[in-house]
C-alpha cells in the first residue's frame, strides 16, 4: 500500500514538485525498499527517453499572423452591411450567400414565367361553352375561335388533358376545306382553357 | 495603461480580460506567452509542424473570439490547454492521424530546427531516429494518456492543473500517468530498450 502511493509520486519526487516533509519520507523509504529503487530507476529511463523528442526551435513568431487575421475579424464585424466588401467575406459565406441568390432568383423566375405565360394568353370568355381562349396570342387564331361553331370533341387524354378541336360551321369527321384546329386541352378551376395546339392546314381536294 | 512594462506584470488573467475590453497590445502579450509551449504540445500531439502551427493559429483565434464571454473561473493556462486540447482531439478526428512517419517535415524551410544542428550527420541521424521512436512509442496510448502524459513530462503542468484541464479528478490524472508509462517501458522492453 505503502509502495503503491510512493510510487505514484516518483515522478514528482524525481523533478522536486513535493513539499519536504513527503521528500524525505520517500527517500528514507527509498533507502529500505528495493522495488521502489527499481520503479524509481524505470521512471527515469522513461523520462529520460521521452525527453528525447525536443520541443521544436521556433524561428518565425506566428504573432504577426495571429493578429492580422484578429484584425481581419474586426474589421469584417465593424464595417456596415451595405459596406461589405463581397470579396473580403469568408469563403464559407460567400457561397452560401451565391447559392441562396441563386436559388432565389431560380423561384421567382419561375414564379414570374408561369404567371407571365399564363396571362399573357388570356382571352376573354364568350357563348354558351363558356370556355376562356388561352392559347397564343395569335389574331387570326381568336378570330377564327370567335367566328366558328364551338363545337369541341373531346376525349381523355393520358395525364388529364383531352384532345379538342374546333371545326369550322359544319361537324364532319373530314377537314372538308376547313382548318381544324386541335388543342391538348386542360380547364383550370376557374373554366380556363390552358392549352397547346397545332394548326394543320387543310387538305387539298 | 499606456505604460508597456504595466503590460508586462500583468496575471494571464488580467490581460484576458483586458482583452475583453478590445485591447490588442494584452492579447499580443498572451500570444508572446503561450506561442512556444502551446506550439510544443501540439508538435508532440501530432508530430506535424505545419500541422501545429495551424492548430496553434486555431487556438488563438478561438481564445480571441470568446473573449467577450470570459470570465476567470479558473486560471488562463488552464482556460487555454483545454481549448487546445479540444482542437486536437477534433484535429485526431477529421485527420485520424498517424503520426507522421517522417521526419522530413522538419528542416529549415519550415522554420524549425532540431536543437544541435551543429551536430555530424550521423549524430543528426541518431538523434532524430531516437525522436522518431518516441513519436512511435506516444502513438501507441490513448489520446487521454498521451494528453497527460504530455502536459506532466514536456508542458511540467502540476497534476492538479492537469486534472482542471482534463475535466478529471487527481487521481484518474494520476491513474491514467502511471498506465501511460507501463505503455512505454512496456514498448521499450520490445524494442530493446
Amino acid at each position: 500500500m505503502v509502495c503503491k502511493k510512493v510510487q505514484s509520486l516518483l515522478s514528482d519526487y524525481r523533478k522536486g514538485r513535493l513539499d519536504p516533509q513527503t521528500h524525505q519520507f520517500i527517500d528514507q523509504h527509498l533507502a529500505d525498499c528495493p522495488d521502489c529503487r527499481k520503479a524509481l530507476e524505470a521512471d527515469e529511463t522513461i523520462s529520460e527517453f521521452l525527453g528525447t523528442l525536443e520541443s521544436p526551435v521556433i524561428r518565425d513568431s506566428l504573432a504577426p499572423d495571429v493578429m492580422q487575421k484578429v484584425n481581419q475579424l474586426e474589421e469584417f464585424q465593424r464595417r456596415p452591411l451595405r459596406q461589405l466588401s463581397f470579396s473580403r467575406m469568408p469563403p464559407l459565406t460567400r457561397w452560401t450567400l451565391i447559392g441562396s441568390m441563386i436559388i432565389l432568383f431560380a423561384v421567382v423566375g419561375f414564379f414570374v414565367f408561369t404567371f407571365k405565360s399564363t396571362e399573357s394568353q388570356y382571352y376573354t370568355a364568350y357563348g354558351d361553352a363558356g370556355y376562356t381562349w388561352m392559347g397564343p396570342q395569335d389574331e387570326e387564331l381568336k378570330q377564327l375561335f370567335e367566328s366558328t361553331t364551338r363545337d369541341v370533341l373531346s376525349s381523355p387524354m393520358e395525364g388529364g388533358g383531352s384532345l379538342a378541336a374546333i371545326v369550322g360551321p359544319e361537324q364532319s369527321d373530314q377537314n372538308d376545306g376547313k382548318v381544324v384546329h386541335t388543342f391538348d386541352l386542360t380547364v383550370d378551376e376557374q373554366d380556363r382553357i390552358v392549352t397547346e395546339f397545332d394548326i394543320e392546314e387543310p387538305e387539298e381536294e | 495603461m499606456n505604460d508597456l512594462h504595466d503590460i508586462g506584470a500583468l496575471s494571464d488573467e488580467a490581460l484576458m480580460l483586458h482583452v475583453k475590453e478590445g485591447d490588442h497590445r494584452c492579447f499580443e502579450t498572451l500570444l508572446h506567452r503561450y506561442e512556444k509551449q502551446l506550439l510544443s504540445f501540439f508538435y508532440r500531439q501530432l508530430g506535424d509542424y505545419e500541422g501545429s502551427k495551424d492548430l496553434l493559429m486555431e487556438t488563438f483565434i478561438r481564445v480571441y473570439n470568446a473573449a467577450a464571454r470570459y470570465e476567470p473561473r479558473a486560471k488562463f493556462s488552464t482556460y487555454i490547454y483545454q481549448i487546445a486540447r479540444n482542437i486536437c482531439i477534433n484535429e485526431f478526428r477529421k485527420r485520424e492521424i498517424r503520426r507522421a512517419d517522417s521526419l522530413d517535415v522538419m528542416g529549415e524551410e519550415s522554420g524549425i530546427e532540431i536543437a544541435g544542428e551543429d551536430l555530424n550527420p550521423v549524430q543528426i541521424m541518431e538523434q532524430r531516429e531516437r525522436q522518431e521512436m518516441v513519436r512511435q512509442s506516444l502513438d501507441i496510448l490513448t489520446e487521454d494518456q498521451r494528453t497527460i502524459l504530455i502536459l506532466s513530462e514536456y508542458q511540467e503542468l502540476p497534476y492538479e492543473r492537469i486534472a482542471q484541464i482534463m475535466n478529471c479528478t487527481v487521481g484518474t490524472v494520476k491513474s491514467r500517468m502511471h498506465r501511460a508509462k507501463e505503455k512505454i517501458k512496456e514498448w521499450m522492453e520490445r524494442h530493446g530498450m
